[in-house]
């Protein structure tokens, strides 16, 4: 049924997804460990450094990517491609159509996110020698939230203009302006505006155990959105004429 | 109500500038062959689309084997098998891995009809729906479409793309296996020959309206066109003779009911019976669709109303 055709369509692109990052978080956390800049690092710096930048700089910006990405071929496509007409006539209520694909999309990315971590963190007890409790395998959550936001994203703005890539420009769009509005609030008027990718940042450094603050706020406000947009998308698609 | 398997009442649907129905009312019974019929842009596939819940009417109401159409749309697209008019499906599947996708959504689903109807259709099933002809595409369509145990089958231009052979299979399938198994066939099409081979009912619709909906048969047995030569034959309409019309030196009775009675008193009177034929779908449809027009000859628009007020 629909959650097959959605595996279907996407599983080659979610195999090359879960090679490629857990892959280029590896290199990174070599590249970290073996050749760092200046001193060589302790391995609690280490592992703060690798959390903070792998896992919430590299890897957060790839599943915000792919999230992105993903969201292009939901149902905005189906109408692109005239299949819409073909889909929507079978009986279900339309938001079975969001919430299947959604679920489906959302499962791949925490696929994704979940293996990225356990390889990083694998990767690093392997060269540090020092073995981690499961705790910082949590970092998968904010990771997974943001690819959920961008994937949400797409999604919605593709059935608004009813075609793939450019939901995919506008969800690309809207994202880059929430990485810069809030670095440019924060820099000229010392306004903290709300970021996704900041976010999954901050989030990956508190779980590895640096001083910060746990950003509740953050992770109630992303959920909501991570919530909002597809139901905005049912809301949506319970109105479309086809 | 519950004899039809679609009603609709005062249905109208209105895109800006554009009324594409205009207070439309069917009445499709239960266990026939439905043609839709009418000319580009005249309403059928809108309406088509409101019955199956791509769109919403503006005004009016409508049921689908008796549930609402909006309200309870599940209830009627699981009882409804649908082939739309531009038969696009996914170009990457193909059509082994669609019959998979769509099994799962009918109780009634028949792996049987799917064996027979790719077998009689000669459909490649392991080739993706892209690289497939228009041809195989419809068939792929239609087989979807047959293997789902539906009360209601809904075609829009089931025969585009088709050849002359397939779509003779396609009407013997629809007419054996669909209506002989006192299921319901609504065919939208221009193919007015296709139509006319395995229709019980016609409704015709130009401009959103319905212009007729009658039994077929009724229509032909009501009207008969009377082709004659000969000097000093009547001109005038009477009750009987609604339209003369002259073509060279043959005059030409549109003459309901007893035509053969008609044909006799012409004879009577000296004149050269050429023939006595049955008014067909294509002269009905024409007559209908163009009597609006003013470049036309006057007759046609007789016609129309002839049979218009003689059949509704």
């Amino acid at each position: 049924m629909y959650v097959w055709k959605c595996w279907r369509d996407s599983r080659s692109n979610f195999i090359v997804r879960v090679i490629v990052l857990p892959a280029l978080c590896v290199f990174f956390v070599y590249m970290e460990v073996k050749y760092p800049f200046g001193a060589p690092p302790s391995v609690a710096h280490a592992w703060s450094s690798v959390t903070s930048f792998v896992l919430g700089g590299v890897a957060s910006l790839f599943t915000l990517l792919w999230g992105l990405v993903m969201g292009a071929s939901g149902l905005g496509e189906e109408f692109k491609e005239r299949t819409a007409d073909f889909l929507l006539v079978r009986p279900r209520r339309r938001r079975y159509w969001i919430w299947t694909g959604w679920s489906v999309a959302v499962l791949e990315l925490s696929a994704m996110v979940i293996l990225t971590v356990a390889t990083t963190f694998g990767t690093l007890a392997y060269l540090t020698g020092h073995v981690q409790t499961w705790w910082p395998l949590a970092a998968a959550v904010p990771l997974a939230l943001g690819g959920a936001v961008a994937y949400g994203l797409t999604y919605f703005m593709a059935l608004v203009a009813r075609n793939g890539r450019e939901g995919l420009s506008y969800g690309f769009g809207i994202l880059f302006i929430d990485l810069l509005l809030p670095l440019a609030a924060s820099f000229y008027c010392n306004v903290n505006l709300p970021s996704v990718l900041g976010f999954m940042h901050v989030a990956c450094e508190w779980v590895a155990g640096t001083s910060r603050a746990f950003p509740t706020g953050s992770l109630v406000l992303w959920t909501a959105i991570a919530l909002a947009l597809p139901l905005a998308a049912q809301l949506l698609l319970e109105r479309a004429e086809v | 109500m519950n004899d039809l398997v679609i009603w609709t009442e005062q249905l109208v649907k209105t895109y800006p500038g554009v009324r594409a129905v205009d207070g439309l009312g069917l009445n499709v019974p239960r266990g026939v062959a439905y043609g839709f019929l009418g000319r580009n842009g005249a309403g059928k596939t809108t309406t088509i689309k409101i019955l199956l819940g791509l769109a919403k009417p503006t005004e009016g109401r409508a049921t689908v084997l008796g549930f609402s159409t909006g309200r309870e749309q599940v209830a009627i697209l699981e009882r409804t098998a649908f082939v739309s008019e531009s038969k696009t499906l996914y170009g990457n599947l193909t059509p082994r891995e669609l019959v998979r996708f769509t099994r799962g959504f009918y109780p009634k689903w028949s792996d049987q009809a799917v064996a027979k109807y790719s077998r009689l259709f000669e459909i490649p099933m392991d080739r993706p729906y892209s690289k497939l002809s228009q041809g195989n595409r419809t068939k792929v369509y239609l087989l979807l479409a047959l293997s789902q145990g539906a009360d209601l089958l809904v075609l829009d231009e089931p025969g585009m793309g088709l050849d002359p052979v397939v779509v003779d299979q396609l009407l013997r399938v629809l007419v054996e296996d669909i209506v002989g198994e006192g299921r319901t066939v609504f065919i939208s099409s221009h193919q007015l020959s296709d139509v006319e081979q395995i229709a019980d009912w016609v409704g015709l619709i130009d401009h959103g309206r319905l212009l007729l909906e009658a039994r077929l048969d009724d229509i032909k047995s009501q009207f008969r066109w009377v082709t004659a030569a000969g000097n000093a034959l009547p001109r005038a309409k009477s009750p009987e003779v609604l339209l003369v019309a002259t073509e060279g030196s043959f005059h030409k009775y549109l003459v309901k009911r007893d035509a053969d009675a008609f044909a006799a008193e012409l004879s009577r009177q000296g004149a050269a019976v050429a023939e006595v034929s049955p008014l067909g779908l294509r002269e009905i449809f024409l007559a209908l669709v163009r009597k609006e027009e003013s470049c036309t000859s006057g007759n046609v628009g007789e016609i129309a109303e002839a049979i218009s007020s003689s059949v509704s």
